[in-house]
């Protein structure tokens, strides 16, 4: 899987590129405008991460031409602009996705997998971590062909696991990805202990092995060897 | 008090106390100059009695009205003596006042005493007439000052009256800089251009300003991004349990500065009017969305939500910014609401309000709306989010309100 970081910061692209490329996708940075039109002329990508704001021009700019050339690079823009009218202009232009500087990074590679699942599998996306089966289009979750039946919490918490497996998350971004809403209006991340513990029972119920593990003052980490 | 009436008052003032003053002064003038007059003419009269006297004695000087006297005497000649005296005039059955010449002459040897009588004006009749010639003047003055004045306030201050109505409407967030009459009064001119000059130099420095808190919230979000992956990278380390804490927390704090530039950002950008775009937006739906996001943390600090009334309301507004007014009531009842209390929402008619159980007594519900202004110890909170649903509500024209009773505090917002 080819991932392009169009980001003019050094420092930023080196945490996303050193994050993704523990999840085995291969990346590339431009830093500029120009390079990233050099790049997307030359190769195709997966998914092409895009600031907004380049010392030589608008990463919106990028957008535009990719789609003029009917590309269908996944793009997810990233924009220190948390604005509606450039996240709605992003989505407009077709960016797949957009994410607001700063994000955690389990975030963004969960973002970055979704764009992906829906290129490659054209909607009929499936996620599979040994005997448990996620069709995240339909939503349906089995567990060694036996259908199991989570809530939309558990259903979102399980797909974020799995595609930060072998990661430790930490409750502050578990809990933003899973409410969408700020983390500090909890007083504390029980409720994520609650989700956890029901997740792991339904799945153990269809005779799943028990991957999660908590990770002591951190946060938890789906661990499979 | 009026600019001209107060300067024409102060003028009438002068005009009428000099005009009482010279009252008394025309009128002694006027009396020295016919005093003089008088004197001189007698003189002269005097002069011609002694003449024809010295030509032919037997003439009877006992003229008309016994205007001229003549009487043999034994006094000595002597100076001339003037003085005014009111004589009977039978015909007349009244005193009228007469200027006297009473002298002695010489003729042929002989001493004559020679009385002169001329009548005069009245002294009354005098001042009466000086009286009323002036106060004609006075009120002459006075109707012309009233007319120039009138005709003064409607042209002459036409300009100054143009450039005051522009300025109380000017507001720096709402209009260009106005455009004042040209005039070629030369204070008003300079008054114009201060205050041309004044409103640019003010609207750069608001442009500036909102431009700075505009740029300094982005500029700060990309080294945000930067802290936060590298935080996210430190996790993936191994890591001990201290090490692991003193991730989270600045994690936490990491956040706190994001969410801080965020609303400030958003502040500036519906000061700025950014949000152009509206749409008809079922609020039932709002905030029935916003009870699904905050049930996770209702759940978590055993706060009861409890929705009652739920009429069905339609408003244009952006979507968004609804989403963000709604969604900041609920946080702030949530973050204020005490663990076990109860937050009960409400969509009655065209008031929607939310109400939570309170910690502590009433706000000030002064201050309460004020950037940063903290009325609790909630360290999490950054007093940012009522003045966001302030400036929405404002954008649109509902009202916010806030109240405390039954020891909750309610904030409601009435959409028109």
């Amino acid at each position: 899987m080819k991932i392009l970081i169009v980001e003019d910061e050094a420092a930023l692209s080196k945490s996303i590129t050193t994050y993704l490329k523990q999840e085995n996708y291969s990346c590339e940075v431009a830093t500029t405008y120009a390079e990233a039109i050099e790049k997307t002329d030359t190769f195709d990508y997966d998914c092409i991460l895009l600031d907004i704001m380049l010392p030589d021009g608008n990463g919106l700019d990028v957008l535009k031409a990719l789609k003029q050339d009917k590309r269908t690079d996944g793009v997810i823009v990233i924009s220190a602009k948390d604005s509606m009218t450039d996240k709605i202009a992003g989505l407009q232009l077709g960016a797949d996705d957009y994410l607001a500087k700063p994000f955690f990074l389990p975030e963004l590679s969960a973002r970055v997998a979704a764009v992906i699942r829906r290129r490659r599998f054209e909607g009929s996306s499936e996620l599979v971590l040994n005997e448990i089966k996620v069709d995240v289009a339909s939503r349906i979750v089995t567990v060694s062909d036996t259908v199991v039946e989570l809530t939309k919490k558990e259903f979102d918490l399980l797909v974020y696991f799995i595609v930060n497996k072998n990661r430790v998350l930490s409750k502050t971004a578990i809990a933003e990805h899973l409410s969408g809403a700020d983390a500090d209006l909890f007083d504390s991340f029980d409720f994520i202990y609650a989700h956890i513990k029901n997740l792991k029972k339904k799945l153990a119920a269809s005779g799943c092995d028990n991957y999660f593990k908590s990770v002591y003052g951190m946060g938890y980490k789906l661990e499979v060897l | 008090m009026k600019l001209l009436s107060y300067i024409s008052s102060r003028y009438a003032l002068f005009t009428f106390l000099l005009a009482l003053l010279s009252v008394p002064l025309f009128y002694l003038l006027v009396k020295h100059i016919m005093y003089n007059n008088l004197d001189e003419s007698l003189t002269y009269q005097k002069y011609w009695v002694a003449q024809t006297m010295n030509r032919d004695t037997s003439i009877n000087f006992t003229s008309y009205n016994n205007s001229v006297i003549i009487k043999p005497t034994a006094l000595k000649t002597g100076s001339d003596s003037f003085y005014s005296k009111k004589v009977y005039i039978p015909e007349d059955d009244e005193r009228v006042k007469h200027r006297i010449l009473h002298t002695i002459i010489n003729v042929h040897g002989r001493n004559y005493e020679l009385e002169i009588q001329k009548s005069m004006l009245e002294d009354d009749d005098l001042f009466a007439s000086v009286f009323t010639i002036q106060l004609f003047v006075i009120m002459l003055l006075f109707t012309g000052l009233f007319y120039m004045n009138r005709w003064f306030s409607k042209k002459m201050l036409q300009p100054f009256q143009d450039t005051l109505l522009k300025l109380t409407h000017y507001r720096i967030d709402k209009h260009e800089v106005p455009g004042f009459a040209r005039t070629n009064i030369t204070e008003f001119r300079s008054l114009n251009e201060a205050l041309r000059q004044l409103l640019q130099r003010n609207v750069s420095l608001y442009k500036a300003q909102k431009e700075f808190t505009e740029n300094a919230s982005h500029e700060m979000q990309t080294p945000l991004a930067v802290i936060q992956s590298k935080l996210d990278l430190l996790l993936q380390t191994p890591v001990n349990h201290e090490q692991a804490g003193l991730v989270e927390e600045l994690t936490t704090a990491v956040r706190k500065l994001q969410r801080l530039n965020r609303s400030l950002l958003l502040l500036t950008k519906i000061e700025n009017k950014q949000f152009p775009e509206t749409e008809l937006i079922a609020l039932k739906e709002v905030i029935g969305n916003q009870l699904d996001q905050f049930s996770d943390m209702a759940q978590e600090k055993n706060i009861r939500l409890e929705p009652g009334t739920m009429d069905a309301l339609t408003i244009r507004g952006n979507g968004s910014l609804i989403d963000i007014l709604i969604g900041n009531l609920f946080s702030n009842a949530l973050r204020h609401s005490v663990r076990d209390g109860a937050v009960y929402i409400s969509l009655k008619g065209n008031i929607f309000s939310i109400a939570n159980t309170a910690s502590a007594g009433a706000l000030n519900p002064a201050y309460i709306f004020d950037r940063f202004n903290k009325q609790s110890a909630n360290a999490k909170s950054m007093g940012l989010g009522l003045e966001i649903c302030k400036q929405i509500t404002a954008l649109y024209g509902y009202k916010l309100n806030y109240d405390f009773a039954d020891n909750k505090h309610c904030f409601s917002v009435t959409f028109h």
